[in-house]
């Protein structure tokens, strides 16, 4: 056997006695990671959840790749195509009248799962705020106002469909309607992996003008963006709280187990060896406390999930709290915890280095 | 330096507080398998010359020579107040200290205590000992693995005339593994030894 193996075999030995004989101080800083780590899991699945939500609301509705023209391009990837125009207009029932986009589309089919009530075909889908707002129901009869050149159109149209995307500008501002006689200025492109957009606009659009789902929505997509970097934010200070907890916890431990540092010493153990035994009790506190920190995190994750917390819809573009579990900040923000508390740990045991032997010894 | 000779100090010199010297030019051999007691009133210098000699230490002067190869692994030590590691069962304790000292043996934690008399109390913590069974636990840890040389800081000071006897009794018996080298000013430690060595102001007369 190694000087080596012979080390570790004790560096062993008194890990597991130290945390077998003193549970309770291995308890505070235990617990303080793990309520960081819930906390981080709990708040970057619900920011995870609003983004994931925002972004599935946007794509199922939005063109994914909205190009100027007609395009005959069709390609491996492409779930659905149509031509379309998009306009300013005026919408009004009853003398009651609201400023929206109209989405003139040949096929409206694209609405999809985001319909509520009623058949898209051959009339107008409404948004449910917008038909909360004039007061309109399937069947009614709207009056949409376009502008041809300086001349305003008045046409009628049949609310045939209600849909809900979850998003509040869609939801509020969006009619969309089926004329057969409009000539389309533009073509939609949903695909399959709506992620995918800026790629294939790279590869198959870069000629001509086109704009991805996230360029036609950048105030909604730069959320996403700036929740992002919330998340990041949460993460560095929770793994910077778990430091300082874990080198907090070994100044204590340090300082209140001279007496066997400098038995050790005494024993002929090297300063290094003695510091592996401390940054192994960090290293044993920092994954204990992740570990349990993941279970809650998770249980709370699979509860707001499952129980749909009401949010005020006012506020939010959705009425309950979505959660997502990130799964990328989650897993490495094991690895940066338990890699920071390991670096805090190995700075704090320096100490050990300093600490006579003799003196040590007369601790009480 | 001789094949029986451990160690070898020439002029040893230390002083605390850089002032008033505790040690003013010790020599001393220490010789394989004796036990040696190094006898005088507190505050002569006795247990600053261990504590130099074992390498807890170092001093201000003066030259040791050590006719042992790996002395930190060879080198055990026994204090007054028994320091052993209350986290860990007395087999624990030893298992530790061979591992230490780069060694690994089960057996050998048995046979010596065997012969010390502590079998029984090999799973206890040190929490649980009497102060008797402490200084004999005290005893087994330094010289588990491939000691050669103890050191012992007034190994009797905290314990009772029977006790006492017995700890030097268990020297007596351990001598022919290893050496000891007793720091006392109890004159108990006079009669177990071979060679005993009158120390007075940091001198050794």
């Amino acid at each position: 056997m190694t000087n080596k193996r012979f080390t570790d075999k004790a560096v062993f030995s008194l890990v597991k006695g130290f945390i077998k004989k003193s549970r309770k101080s291995f308890k505070f800083p235990t617990i303080a990671i793990a309520i960081g780590v819930w906390g981080l899991i709990v708040i970057t699945s619900v920011v995870n959840g609003f983004d994931r939500l925002l972004i599935d609301s946007i794509t199922r509705f939005y063109p994914h790749i909205t190009v100027a023209g007609k395009s005959d391009l069709y390609f491996s990837g492409v779930k659905e195509k149509m031509f379309f125009n998009l306009d300013n207009s005026m919408v009004a029932f009853n003398g009651s009248f609201e400023y929206v986009q109209l989405m003139d589309c040949d096929d409206m089919s694209f609405l999809g799962s985001s319909v509520i009530s009623g058949q898209p075909e051959n009339g107008a889908a409404i948004g449910k705020e917008l038909s909360e707002y004039l007061n309109v129901s399937l069947g009614d009869e709207l009056t949409v106002f376009k502008i041809k050149g300086i001349i305003p159109i008045a046409k009628k149209y049949k609310v045939v469909s209600l849909f809900k995307t979850g998003v509040y500008i869609f939801d509020s501002k969006f009619l969309v309607i089926n004329d057969k006689d409009s000539v389309k200025n533009f073509t939609a492109y949903y695909f399959e992996d709506p992620l995918k957009a800026g790629e294939y606009k790279n590869k198959y659009f870069s000629y001509s003008p086109a704009y991805t789902w996230k360029e036609s929505n950048k105030t909604l997509t730069q959320t996403v963006e700036i929740d992002g970097l919330i998340a990041l934010l949460i993460t560095v200070f929770i793994v910077l709280m778990a430091g300082f907890s874990v080198s907090n916890s070994i100044t204590f431990s340090i300082l209140t187990r001279k007496k066997e540092i400098g038995i050790l010493k005494s024993l002929g153990m090297k300063n290094i060896d003695i510091q592996k035994v401390f940054i192994s009790e960090s290293l044993i506190i920092s994954v204990v406390g992740y570990l349990l920190g993941l279970v809650g995190g998770m249980l709370t994750v699979t509860m707001l999930d499952f129980f749909k917390i009401k949010i005020p819809s006012g506020i939010f573009y959705v009425d309950y709290l979505p959660v997502s579990l990130n799964l990328s900040i989650t897993a490495s923000s094991f690895f940066i915890i338990t890699g920071i508390v390991v670096f805090i740990s190995f700075l704090t045991t320096r100490m050990i280095s300093g600490i006579d032997t003799l003196e040590a010894l007369k601790d009480e | 330096m001789n094949e029986k000779t451990i160690l070898t100090a020439e002029g040893i010199f230390y002083s605390y507080d850089k002032k008033n010297p505790v040690l003013k030019g010790v020599d001393i051999k220490v010789f394989k398998n004796e036990i040696l007691t190094l006898y005088g009133p507190s505050g002569s210098g006795k247990s600053t010359l261990i504590y130099i000699l074992g390498g807890l230490l170092t001093q201000d002067a003066g030259k040791i020579l050590y006719n042992i190869d790996d002395k930190k692994k060879k080198i055990g030590f026994v204090f007054q107040n028994y320091n052993m590691l209350n986290e860990l069962t007395v087999f624990e304790n030893c298992k530790v200290a061979q591992n230490i000292r780069s060694f690994d043996d089960d057996r050998q934690i048995f046979d010596y205590a065997d012969k010390i008399g502590i079998t029984d109390i090999l799973y206890r913590y040190p929490t649980e000992l009497s102060v008797g069974q402490l200084q004999r636990s005290a005893v087994l840890r330094s010289i588990c693995g491939p000691v050669e040389l103890v050191f012992c800081d007034e190994p009797t000071g905290s314990l009772d005339s029977e006790n006492k006897k017995n700890v030097f009794e268990l020297f007596f018996q351990l001598k022919e593994y290893v050496a000891f080298f007793v720091v006392s000013h109890d004159e108990v430690s006079k009669k177990y030894a071979d060679r005993v060595l009158n120390m007075s102001d940091g001198i050794i007369l």
